[in-house]
């Protein structure tokens, strides 16, 4: 006989963000997976933004390996009437960055695709450059603006890199340039409006029956946040902007956020990036209604404190030994008789296979067993995704095409720019030489007006010689006029002395 | 206290048994897989009753029909004894709610036996058990 257990759904729709608390090894990512893929089969569209440092995201691929796991868990629930391990539908998504490509990737059609993405460069906002370079200013925030505004649609990196080096040469020394224009061209990120690999979000979202993963592969630990914080910049405004079907609504799982999240134990590095992400995070939560919500689960409850309180939808609450963690995420339940003393006292000893869970507007409820995720999950012993996948399905695929193409894509524009400035370089040296025509012109012109004067005062006096005077009459007719003029300065000099006596 | 004997054959369970999938007939219940409180007992116990009742109504032929109704016959005192309870605990009471679930519990604790066997002879025929489904759910509780 199997006893009193009742089976758990998840609440659907929903209606806000879901947390998961607990120690080390409580199993909190492992739930919130599980939750996440009870929210998949209803037909919400699931994005995984973050594998914390150990790129967990794309475990998605494998179906779980954990048989003790299930075994056990048949012994609570009684026959299955499906199977539990399952294999998901998976593109991996990764920024383009072709300095550090490899030479294969991961893929296994139909199920399992790699794509490299880039970004359409006027898609990018001032806000997310800042995840990259913190503080931005006013300089590099008009640098940005003016490149956006001068450059065509079609145009890429290539551009962004010719205007640099001609029209914004002075703010070559911006940290903009440095940290992030310079490296996201040079690395092919930024495309154009057409480009084939541009990263569309709508039709990502659209295609509910596949997971993404953001596989941050490759790409320097710097560019994570603005990475993440791009496509879930994109994924909000794709839900305030309906263009997609209010029914599809979206998850975004963060796994170990306390990286970006946590107000204590800050590290100097890299905090005004951080500070940035975490309140665009927020900003998501509270934007939850617009149908994009979050999965996050960290460590201890103190690190995010303030920042995720009634927020939520879900809050998983998993074995936790610290009296302050437990004060911190109890405290105000235990107020509103959500959670009892008991309940409170229970998680710190909880074994790792229960829960307990706060739904909006309910109590608190003890999960007797969690159902385990029906993908693989990252354990001690697995290794990386690579040499995981190398061990499961070893299948790959080779990335020279992509490479070529869009280094293509980017030469292309290059020779666009250079026939541009060839076109304006001649177009310069035509104008120049019609205007050293025109000059010469004129001045001929000019030239034959003169000589045609003199040549006409030739004339006359040629005349007057040949009809009437001689040589000698005009000598005397100057000499006379000569004398005149002299005659007329004495009477003034005299005058003049009259006066001033 | 004498236990009743009455039980149906197997053929006959076989027989009422397609009867009640081809009308449609359940005896079901989402929530529990097996009843352990009293309440939940009473209920299944009240349902399962019905259901007999209507299955009976509904069979033709006659002997299978008059089986039924005699079986029903035995539980028909200890149906109305917790038909009143059941009532009770569906509307909207919340004082003396203890009181009643005693009076029940001391009901079935006298009958466990008879109870016992009524569920056994009634599961075959028209319980649906709700497997687990793991697209469905996330774990039990």
């Amino acid at each position: 006989m199997v006893g009193q257990l009742r089976h758990w759904s998840v609440p659907y729709p929903l209606t806000g963000s879901a947390y998961f608390f607990g120690r080390v090894g409580s199993g909190k990512t492992w739930k919130m997976m599980s939750l996440a893929q009870s929210f998949y089969e209803k037909g919400v569209k699931i994005i995984d933004f973050s594998g914390g440092k150990r790129e967990e995201g794309p475990f998605w691929c494998f179906p779980s390996d954990e048989k003790k796991m299930w075994f056990d868990f048949k012994q609570d629930v009684g026959e299955m009437e499906t199977e539990g391990p399952k294999e998901y539908p998976v593109r991996l998504l990764r920024l383009m960055w072709t300095s550090k490509m490899e030479k294969k990737v991961p893929e296994k059609l139909p199920r399992i695709s790699t794509n490299f993405f880039t970004i359409y460069f006027k898609d990018i906002k001032i806000e997310d450059i800042a995840l990259r370079i913190g503080a931005i200013s006013t300089n590099a925030e008009y640098l940005w603006h003016s490149i956006v505004k001068n450059l065509p649609d079609n145009a890429n990196g290539a551009d962004i890199l010719n205007l640099m080096d001609t029209k914004y040469k002075k703010f070559k020394e911006l940290s903009i340039y440095k940290l992030f224009i310079k490296p996201m061209c040079d690395n092919h990120a930024l495309a154009g409006k057409n480009s084939k690999f541009n990263i569309d979000i709508v039709e990502e979202i659209k295609d509910n029956r596949t997971i993404s993963v953001l596989w941050a592969h490759k790409i320097p630990d710097e560019l994570r946040l603005f990475f993440m914080g791009y496509v879930r910049r994109k994924c909000l405004e794709t839900k305030l902007e309906d263009k997609v079907s209010n029914k599809i609504q979206v998850i975004g799982i963060f796994r170990e956020v306390s990286e970006f999240m946590k107000v204590q134990d800050k590290s100097k590095q890299g905090e005004d990036q951080t500070q940035i992400f975490r309140n665009q995070i927020s900003n998501s939560a509270r934007y939850a209604r617009s149908g994009f919500y979050l999965f996050l689960d960290v460590q201890s409850p103190a690190e995010v404190k303030n920042l995720i309180e009634g927020q939520d939808d879900i809050l998983g609450i998993n074995e936790m030994p610290s009296q302050r963690d437990r004060e911190v995420l109890c405290d105000q339940l235990r107020i509103d008789r959500r959670i009892s003393q008991r309940q409170i006292s229970y998680i710190a000893t909880m074994p790792v296979y229960q829960m307990v869970i706060v739904t909006r507007g309910k109590k608190a409820k003890l999960l007797k067993r969690v159902q385990p995720p029906r993908n693989k999950n990252w354990k001690p012993g697995d290794g990386n995704f690579l040499t995981t996948w190398k061990k499961v399905y070893n299948e790959w695929k080779s990335t020279i095409q992509i490479k070529e193409a869009i280094m293509d894509e980017y030469e292309e524009r290059f020779y666009q720019i250079a026939k541009e400035r060839q076109a304006k370089i001649e177009k310069a040296r035509q104008q120049i030489n019609m205007a050293r025509v025109k000059k010469r012109k004129r001045k001929k012109e000019e030239d034959e007006e003169e000589y045609l004067d003199e040549e006409t005062e030739m004339q006359e006096s040629k005349d007057i010689n040949i009809s009437e005077a001689t040589e000698d009459d005009v000598i005397k007719n100057k000499i006379d006029k000569l004398e005149r003029d002299k005659e007329e300065i004495n009477n003034i000099i005299e005058e003049a002395k009259t006066v001033w006596c | 206290m004498v236990l009743t004997t009455l039980k149906f054959s197997e053929e006959e369970l076989n027989k009422i048994g397609k009867i009640a999938r081809e009308r449609k007939f359940k005896v079901s219940d989402d929530k529990f897989i097996y009843p352990e409180k009293t309440i939940d007992e009473i209920k299944l116990f009240c349902k399962s009753y019905r259901f007999l009742t209507i299955l009976s109504n509904s069979i033709e032929e006659e002997n299978l029909r008059n089986r039924i109704k005699e079986y029903l016959a035995e539980y028909q005192l200890l149906y109305k004894r917790l038909l009143k309870t059941e009532s009770k605990l569906n509307g909207d009471i919340s004082f003396g709610d203890s009181a009643i679930i005693r009076r029940a519990n001391n009901i079935i604790v006298k009958n466990r036996i008879k109870i016992l066997l009524f569920f056994d002879s009634v599961f075959p025929i028209g319980r649906h058990l709700k497997l687990y489904n793991p697209d469905d759910s996330v774990g039990v509780y």
